[in-house]
C-alpha cells in the first residue's frame, strides 16, 4: 500500500473538522483509505428520516481515479441496485480529480432527492418508478422505515 | 624433518651420501651414536631409504647383534612394511654383499668403542674443555671417536665460545692414510685455511702435539663458507673423523667429518653501548660514507653467518614468538588475521574493478583511489605494493595494549579509536601519566600496571637484530665453558653479522611518530587532543632557572603546527572548537613581515599553546636565514626550540632535497609528529624524509636507509628481508587505521548512517518516445546487420555512437540534436573501446542519419506547434489570467488540495490552475485510460494530440495549450523566451508591463519540451524543498551538456534553488570556490542548494558530506563508478541518512545497462581475461543491449 497522499489526509481532516450536515464519513483505523459513511435521507424525499450506511474506498490512483462507493443499507432506488452499487456519472466517466469525498457524498444525497429512472441500474425499480410512481414512492418509504434505521 | 629432530631430541638427520662427496649433509648433534651409525650404515647400503623406514628398522633391530645386516635384509624383503609406521615382523634374510662387509665391520668396531667410551667419559667430565682460538694456525679439538666428551686443553683462557650446532662435512682425501687407527685414537682434526686459494684443508692434529698431518680438503662450497669464518675468527670449529668407507683412506676418497660449531666471543659485541645508540657507530657511518654508502665488509660476514646458521638449522625466533611475546612496544602486529580482512579486500576488489575498467578506457587516467600514476620511473612502488605495506602497518591490537584516554578540557567527545590514538601518541612522547585518564574501564591500579609495562618497553628492539635460541648442548659437549650470564637467546645483527647476548635495543630519544590514519578518521582532532593533553613541558617548567637542563630559547609550552595554506583556517576553526576558546591561545604565524619577535613571545610569559604556520612561511623564512649563514637564527620560527612540531599533510616534505623539506628539518623541537593519510606517495624515499624529520636514529641516516631499504626494494634483491625490516622500523612509530577496520566490539571504526539507493523508473514523454523508438529501430537494425556480416568489431565505433545516442535521448533530446563535443569524446571511449585500433572518426552518425533525425525532431516540433495557441490569442488569454488571478493567495490546486505555488502552477486555457505535477498526472491517467478504451483502433500513431478535460470545468484542455506562471524578479525571463523553441511571442514589452502590476508572469507552456528526467528531478527537488528547506542536493550526470541543460532549467526557479555546477572544465581555483560555496550553510530558509556534478570530475576525492541527497541522472556502464560517486556523500562526517535516487528510463537502454551492471557484479571482472574472451563478452553485452 502506497503511502497516504497529503490530499487524503487533508480531506479526512476537513470531513471531521467541518462536517457536512447529514453526512458522516469515518475512516477505518487500520486502513485510512476505507471510510464508513452514514447518509441522512434528504427531507422531502421518500428516504426522509432514514439513515443509510455506505462504504467508500479510495483506490491507489485516487484522486486521478474516482472513489468506490456502495450502499450497505438496502434501498429502493432506480439508480441503486440490490448490491448497493450506485449509477452516478461523477463516480464513473464524469469523475474529475477536482471532486472530493465530500462532493461525491453530496452528489449521492442529491441522487436520492432526484432519482433518474431514465438511466436506471435497477430496471424493475425504474419501471415501477415510471409506471406506478406512487407505489414506488410508497415502497421506498417502507424500505426506508424498515432498513434505514 | 625439523620437528622430528626436535621431538626426538637425539635423533637427527644423518643422510650422509655414499658416493657423492660434494654433497654436504647438515647434521645436528647426534646424541645416540648407535642410531647414527645404524642409520649411516643403512643408508650407505640402501641409498634412498626414507627416514621413517630407518627409524622403524632401528626400532626393530636395535637389539640385534647385527642390526644393520638384519635391517637391510628385512627392508629388501618387504620395503613397504617399513614405509609406514606399522611394523610387521619380517623374517631376517641374510644377503651379504662384499663391500658391505667392511662397512659393517668398521661400524661394529665404532659402536663397540662408543660403548666403551661412554663409561670412560664419566671420568673425564671435570677436565677443562679445549678452546680454539682461531689464530691463523687453526686448531680444532679432535677427539678420538671413542671419546666424544673427552676434555681437551684450553687454547685461550680469555675467550669463551658457545655451541651452535653440529654439521657433517664431506671431504676429499688429499693424502692417503693406510691405517686410520692412529687418527681414530687421537681423533682431532683442524681446518687450515689457505687464504687466497679458497681451499680449506683438514689436518689431523692430535691433542698435545704440534704434529699436523694433512688429511684432505673441504669441498669448494664448504670452503667458501668456512674459510672466511676462520679468517674472521667468528666461529670455532671442532671436527672429528666421523666416517670412512673403508678401512683405509686413499687419495681421492671421500670421507666425512663431524664438526661442532661454536660462536666465538670475538663476534660478540655490546650493542647497547653508548656510542652505538646515539651515533650508530660513528666509525661505521664514516666508513659507509667513504665507501659510497655500502657496508660491504660486514654484509659478507652477515651472509656467511646466515648461511652457516641455515646449514645448522638455526632459525631466528623472532617471527614465531612475536605474537605471543609481551612486547608492548610493538603495538602493531604483523599478521592481519582479523575479520576485517574480508572487508578490506572487498574494497580492494572493487577498486581493482574500477581500475580495470579505467584501464580499458584508453586514454582515461586512472582515478586517485587506485593509486597515483605509476608510470614515471621504474623504482616507483605499485599501488598494490603500497597497499601491502600499509596493510602491514595497520594497527588492530592497539586496544589490547593501551587503555583509552579521554582528554580533559576537550570540548569534543573523541571516538574510541581516537582515544586509543591519543594514548598511543602520549606513549610515543613518553608521557605516561595522562594515558588512560577518564577511562572508565581502567582503574588506577591497572592503569599503573599498564604504564609500568609501557615504561618497561619504552625502548625499541633494534630491528636490525634477530633473535636466536641457543641449541641444546649435546651431552658430549657438556663441558664446553659457557659465556658468562648466558641467556637462552642470543641476537645477531643482520647487517653486520655480529652477535650479542644482550637484547639489542635502540634507546631512542625520538619522541613522536607518524599518524597515518586514513583520511576521514579525524587526525586533526586526535592531534589536537594530544596538544591539549600535554600542552607544555611540565617537568621543564618546574626546573629552577639555573638548572643545568634549562635550555636557552626553549618554547616549552608551544606546539608548532605546520599546515598547507589552504588548511590554515580549518585548523583554526577546529582549535577554537575543541578549546572553547578558553585557556589556550592560538597564534597564526602567517602573512607579511610584521610578525614581531616570535622568540620573545614564545619564551616570555603567557605564550600561545599553538603556533599555526604554513610550509610556505617556513620555507621563505629558512631561505632568508640561510643567507645569514645559519649562525644567527633570527627571531622567527628557527630561533626557538619548540615543545612539539606537527606537520599536517606531512607528505609535503617527502622529497628530501626540496627547500621545504630542508627548511622543515632545520626546525627544532622536543617532539615531532607527522600527520599524513599517505605516508608513501610512490616510493620508499618518501618515507625516509619523514623518518629523517623525526630523527629516528639510525634510520635518519640516508646511507643506511638506502642500503637497507631503498636499494633492496629498487633492485628487487632481498626485498623480503627489507620489507620485514621496514615493517619493524615502522611498527613502533607509525599508526594507521582504516575505515574498514573494526574495533574490539567488531564494529567498524567509522559507523556511517544508512544509505538508501533507489532506482526510479521513468516513462518517456511522447516526444522522447518517438525519437527514442526511431533511433532504436535504426540502431538495432544496423547492429543485427553487423552481427550477420561479422563486422561488429569493425564497426565498433558506429555501434558505440548509436549506443551513446540512445543514452542521450534517455536524458534529453537536445543532447543529440545539438551535439556537444566536449562530452562525446570521453563518453565514447568510456568503456567499450578496447579495440581502439580505429580512429573515432565515425563519432557522429552518418550525415544522412543525423539529418533524418533532425527532421524527425522538427516534425514533432511542428506538430506540437500546430496545436499551440495562436499568437494573437495568447495575449488575450494572458490578460484574462492576470485579471482572474491578481495573485495566487489562497488558491488551491483542486487535485492535491495544496496551495498553488507560482513556480509550479499551470493554468489551463479555461483559466483553471493546478500544480504542474498534478495536472500532468491527470493527463497521463486520462490518456492511458482513453487508450485502453479504444485499444484496437489506434495503432499507436506516434503523433497523438494529447487532450483531456479540465478537472474543474470539463472543458477540453490540450497539453500544448497550457500556461505556466513564473515569479517576478526572476532574472531568467530572457531564458524563458529563448526556451520556447524560438517562438518569441512573449515580447519584452509585455513582460515589463505586467511585471509592474503582478508578482508573477505567465508564459505558454508545453510539458513535452522538457525531458522526463528533468521533470522528475524538479518534482523531487520541490518535495525536498518543502520537507527540508536548506537541504543540499547533488545531481550527478556523465553528460556535461546535460548538466548545462539542468542548470538552465533549475535556474528558472531562482527563488527555490541555488544552483552550482562542477565539472572537468573548471580550473582548480574555480573548483575550490564552488565547493566552498556549496559548503556554506544555506541562509535562505526556503531554498535548497543544488550542486550539479559531473560523474567523472566529481566522482573522486571530493568530500560532499554536507549533502545527504543525491540524484544520479544516468547510469554508468560500471556501477562501481556510481557507488564511488555516492560515497562522496556517504563517508565520514555524514550525519544524516543518505538518500540516493537513480533515474532510469523505462523500456530503454538504461534498463539493459542495469542488467549488464548486475551480471558484471556477479561475475566479477577477471583481470586475466584474454582479448578474445573480452571480445566475446563485449559482443554478448552488445547483444543484450540491442535485444528487442
Amino acid at each position: 500500500m502506497s503511502s497516504l497522499p497529503k490530499r487524503i489526509i487533508r480531506e479526512t481532516e476537513r470531513l471531521i473538522s467541518d462536517p457536512v450536515p447529514g453526512i458522516t464519513a469515518t475512516p477505518h483505523e487500520e486502513n485510512l483509505r476505507y471510510f464508513d459513511v452514514l447518509l441522512d435521507g434528504p427531507s422531502g424525499s421518500p428516504y426522509e428520516n432514514g439513515v443509510f450506511k455506505l462504504e467508500l474506498f479510495l483506490p491507489d490512483d485516487y484522486p486521478m481515479a474516482p472513489p468506490m462507493v456502495r450502499f450497505l443499507t438496502k434501498i429502493y432506488h432506480p439508480n441503486i441496485d440490490r448490491l448497493g452499487r450506485i449509477c452516478l456519472d461523477v463516480l464513473k466517466n464524469n469523475w474529475s480529480p477536482a471532486l472530493q469525498i465530500r462532493t461525491i457524498l453530496l452528489s449521492i444525497q442529491a441522487l436520492l432527492s432526484s432519482p433518474n429512472p431514465d438511466d436506471p441500474l435497477a430496471n424493475e425499480v425504474a419501471d415501477e418508478w415510471k409506471n406506478n410512481h406512487d407505489k414506488a414512492i410508497q415502497t421506498a418509504r417502507e424500505w426506508t422505515a424498515q432498513y434505514a434505521k | 624433518m625439523n620437528e622430528e629432530r626436535r621431538k626426538d631430541g637425539e635423533f637427527f638427520d644423518h643422510s650422509i651420501p655414499t658416493i657423492l662427496p660434494s654433497t654436504n649433509i647438515e647434521e645436528k648433534v647426534p646424541g645416540d651414536d648407535k642410531f647414527v651409525l645404524f642409520r649411516t650404515g643403512l643408508i650407505s647400503i640402501l641409498g634412498g631409504i626414507s627416514e621413517t623406514s630407518v627409524k622403524l628398522l632401528y626400532e626393530k633391530f636395535q637389539g640385534s647383534n647385527t642390526p644393520i645386516e638384519d635391517a637391510t635384509n628385512a627392508y629388501l624383503d618387504l620395503p613397504q612394511s617399513f614405509t609406514k609406521p606399522i611394523i610387521k615382523s619380517t623374517p631376517a634374510i641374510k644377503e651379504k654383499k662384499k663391500p658391505m662387509q667392511y662397512e659393517y665391520q668398521s661400524r661394529k668396531r665404532g659402536i663397540d668403542s662408543i660403548i666403551g667410551n661412554n663409561e670412560k667419559s664419566k671420568f673425564f667430565k671435570k677436565e677443562t674443555k679445549p678452546k680454539t682460538r682461531n689464530t691463523s694456525g687453526k686448531k680444532s679439538n679432535a677427539k678420538p671417536i671413542g671419546e666424544p666428551s673427552v676434555a681437551e686443553k684450553p687454547i685461550n683462557d680469555n675467550k669463551w665460545k658457545k655451541y651452535i650446532g653440529t654439521i657433517n662435512i664431506s671431504c676429499w682425501c688429499t693424502r692417503s692414510v693406510f691405517s686410520l687407527k692412529s687418527i681414530y685414537e687421537h681423533n682431532r682434526l683442524i681446518f687450515v685455511n689457505q687464504p687466497g686459494s679458497g681451499a680449506v684443508y683438514v689436518n689431523h692434529k692430535p691433542e698435545n702435539s704440534n704434529f699436523k698431518r694433512e688429511l684432505g680438503r673441504l669441498t669448494e662450497e664448504m670452503a667458501e663458507l668456512i674459510g672466511p669464518l676462520l679468517e674472521d675468527k667468528a666461529v670455532v670449529f671442532e671436527s672429528k673423523l666421523f666416517y670412512v668407507y673403508d678401512e683405509r683412506l686413499s687419495t681421492g676418497d671421500s670421507f666425512v667429518i663431524r664438526t661442532d660449531c661454536f660462536l666465538s666471543e670475538n663476534i660478540f659485541e655490546a650493542p647497547n653501548s653508548a656510542d652505538y645508540n646515539d651515533e650508530f657507530n660513528a666509525d661505521q657511518i664514516k666508513m659507509m660514507k667513504n665507501s659510497g654508502g655500502s657496508i660491504q665488509a660486514e654484509s659478507r660476514l652477515k651472509s656467511l653467518m646466515l648461511k652457516l646458521f641455515d646449514k645448522l638449522g638455526l632459525k631466528s625466533v623472532q617471527n614465531t614468538t612475536k605474537a605471543s611475546s609481551d612486547d608492548l612496544n610493538k603495538p602493531v602486529i604483523l599478521e592481519d588475521e582479523d575479520g576485517d580482512d574480508s572487508g578490506s579486500s572487498e574494497v580492494e576488489n572493487l577498486e581493482k574493478n574500477v581500475e580495470f575498467d579505467e584501464e580499458i578506457a584508453a586514454g582515461t587516467p586512472t582515478d586517485g583511489t587506485g593509486g597515483e600514476s605509476n608510470s614515471e620511473d621504474g623504482s616507483l612502488l605499485s599501488s598494490n605494493h603500497i597497499k601491502d605495506l600499509y596493510k602491514n602497518t595497520e594497527i588492530n591490537n592497539l586496544q589490547d595494549s593501551l587503555p583509552e584516554t579521554t582528554p580533559n578540557n576537550f570540548n569534543l567527545e573523541l571516538r574510541p579509536y581516537q582515544k586509543l590514538g591519543l594514548s598511543w601518541m602520549l606513549q610515543r612522547e613518553k608521557e605516561y601519566e595522562p594515558i588512560g585518564s577518564n577511562d572508565e574501564e581502567t582503574d588506577e591500579i591497572s592503569k599503573d600496571a599498564v604504564i609500568e609495562q609501557l615504561k618497561l618497553h619504552e625502548n625499541l628492539v633494534n630491528p636490525l637484530w634477530k633473535e636466536y635460541t641457543w641449541p641444546v648442548l649435546p651431552d658430549r659437549l657438556q663441558d664446553v665453558d659457557l659465556p658468562p650470564n648466558c641467556n637462552d637467546q642470543f641476537y645477531m645483527n643482520l647487517y653486520k653479522g655480529t652477535c650479542s647476548l644482550e637484547k639489542p635495543i635502540i634507546k631512542s630519544n625520538c619522541k613522536g611518530g607518524i599518524l597515518a590514519d586514513e583520511m576521514g578518521l579525524g587526525k586533526t582532532i586526535t592531534t589536537l587532543s594530544l596538544v591539549l593533553s600535554f600542552p607544555k613541558d611540565y617537568y621543564y617548567d618546574i626546573l629552577p632557572d639555573n638548572h643545568i637542563e634549562k635550555i636557552k630559547d626553549y618554547a616549552f609550552s608551544t606546539t608548532l603546527i605546520v599546515v598547507p595554506m589552504a588548511l590554515l583556517t580549518q585548523w583554526e576553526k577546529e582549535f577554537i572548537k575543541v578549546t572553547k576558546g578558553k585557556d589556550h591561545k592560538l597564534f597564526i604565524y602567517y602573512g607579511s613581515d610584521s610578525l614581531g619577535n616570535l622568540k620573545r613571545m614564545l619564551c616570555g610569559p603567557n605564550p600561545p599553546t599553538v603556533v599555526l604556520t604554513t610550509y610556505g612561511m617556513i620555507q621563505s623564512e629558512w631561505s632568508k636565514m640561510d643567507k645569514l649563514e645559519n649562525l644567527h637564527r633570527g627571531t622567527g620560527l628557527f630561533s626557538v626550540r619548540f615543545l612539539r612540531i606537527i606537520l599536517d599533510e606531512g607528505h609535503n616534505i617527502r622529497n628530501k632535497s626540496t627547500k621545504t623539506a630542508k627548511a622543515i628539518y632545520s626546525l627544532q623541537a622536543d617532539r615531532k609528529w607527522v600527520l599524513t593519510g599517505t605516508p608513501i606517495i610512490n616510493r620508499l624515499e618518501d618515507l625516509f624524509s619523514l623518518v629523517h624529520f623525526l630523527g629516528l636514529k639510525p634510520w635518519s641516516y640516508h646511507s643506511l636507509w638506502k642500503q637497507c631499504i631503498s636499494v633492496p626494494f629498487d633492485t628487487g634483491k632481498d626485498v623480503e628481508s627489507a620489507k620485514e625490516l621496514l615493517k619493524s622500523i615502522l611498527d613502533p612509530i607509525l599508526l594507521r587505521r582504516t575505515k574498514n577496520q573494526k574495533d574490539s566490539n567488531g564494529k567498524f571504526l567509522v559507523e556511517l548512517p544508512p544509505k538508501h539507493v533507489r532506482i526510479e523508473k521513468l516513462k518517456f514523454n511522447k516526444r522522447e518516445d518517438i525519437i527514442y523508438k526511431w533511433l532504436k529501430e535504426r540502431a538495432v537494425n544496423s547492429f543485427n546487420e553487423n552481427v550477420e556480416a561479422g563486422l561488429v568489431f569493425k564497426n565498433y565505433s558506429t555501434i558505440l555512437t548509436q549506443l551513446l545516442r540512445l543514452r542521450q535521448v534517455c536524458c534529453h533530446v537536445d543532447l543529440i540534436t545539438h551535439t556537444n563535443d566536449d562530452t562525446d569524446n570521453t563518453l565514447l571511449t568510456d568503456k567499450l573501446d578496447i579495440l581502439n585500433n580505429k580512429p573515432l572518426d565515425q563519432k557522429r552518425l552518418s550525415v544522412k542519419e543525423d539529418m533524418e533525425m533532425v527532421s524527425l525532431v522538427r516534425s514533432i516540433d511542428k506538430f506540437e506547434k500546430e496545436q499551440k495557441i495562436p499568437l494573437e490569442e495568447i495575449n488575450k488569454l494572458k490578460n484574462e489570467i492576470y485579471d482572474q488571478y491578481p495573485n495566487f493567495d489562497g488558491v488551491e490546486c483542486a487535485i492535491c488540495t495544496d496551495d498553488i505555488k507560482i513556480n509550479t502552477c499551470v493554468v489551463t486555457e479555461c483559466k483553471h490552475c493546478f500544480c504542474l505535477g498534478c495536472l500532468i498526472e491527470h493527463f497521463d491517467f486520462q490518456l492511458k485510460h482513453e487508450k485502453q478504451a479504444d485499444d484496437e483502433t489506434s495503432e499507436d500513431s506516434p503523433l497523438v494530440i494529447e487532450k483531456v478535460f479540465c478537472p474543474m470545468c470539463r472543458e477540453e484542455i490540450n497539453k500544448n495549450r497550457l500556461f505556466r506562471t513564473i515569479k517576478k524578479n526572476s532574472n531568467v525571463v530572457q531564458d524563458v523566451v529563448d526556451i520556447d523553441t524560438g517562438s518569441d511571442y512573449l515580447t519584452q514589452k509585455t513582460i515589463s508591463q505586467n511585471l509592474k502590476e503582478r508578482d508573477y508572469i505567465v508564459r505558454p507552456f508545453a510539458p513535452n519540451q522538457k525531458s522526463s528526467k528533468i521533470n522528475a528531478l524538479l518534482i523531487h527537488l520541490e518535495m525536498i524543498r518543502q520537507e527540508s528547506p536548506g537541504e543540499k542536493v547533488i545531481v550527478f550526470s556523465q553528460f556535461t551538456s546535460f548538466l548545462d541543460i539542468i542548470e538552465t532549467e533549475l535556474s528558472k526557479f531562482e527563488g527555490e534553488f541555488d544552483v552550482l555546477k562542477f565539472d572537468g572544465r573548471l580550473n582548480l581555483e574555480q573548483r575550490q570556490k564552488i565547493l566552498n560555496d556549496f559548503d556554506k550553510p544555506q541562509f535562505d530558509e526556503k531554498k535548497i542548494s543544488v550542486l550539479l556534478l559531473s560523474l567523472k570530475a566529481g566522482g573522486v576525492g571530493l568530500n560532499l558530506t554536507v549533502a545527504s541527497r543525491a540524484f544520479l541522472m544516468d547510469p554508468h556502464w560500471n556501477n562501481a563508478i556510481e557507488f564511488q560517486a555516492i560515497d562522496r556523500l556517504h563517508r565520514f562526517g555524514q550525519l544524516k541518512n543518505v538518500e540516493v535516487i537513480r533515474f532510469i528510463m523505462k523500456d530503454s537502454i538504461e534498463e539493459r545497462m542495469l542488467e549488464i551492471q548486475a551480471s558484471k557484479n556477479q561475475l566479477g571482472e577477471t583481470l586475466t581475461m584474454s582479448d578474445e574472451e573480452r571480445k566475446k563478452r563485449r559482443l554478448e553485452e552488445l547483444q543484450k543491449l540491442f535485444k528487442q
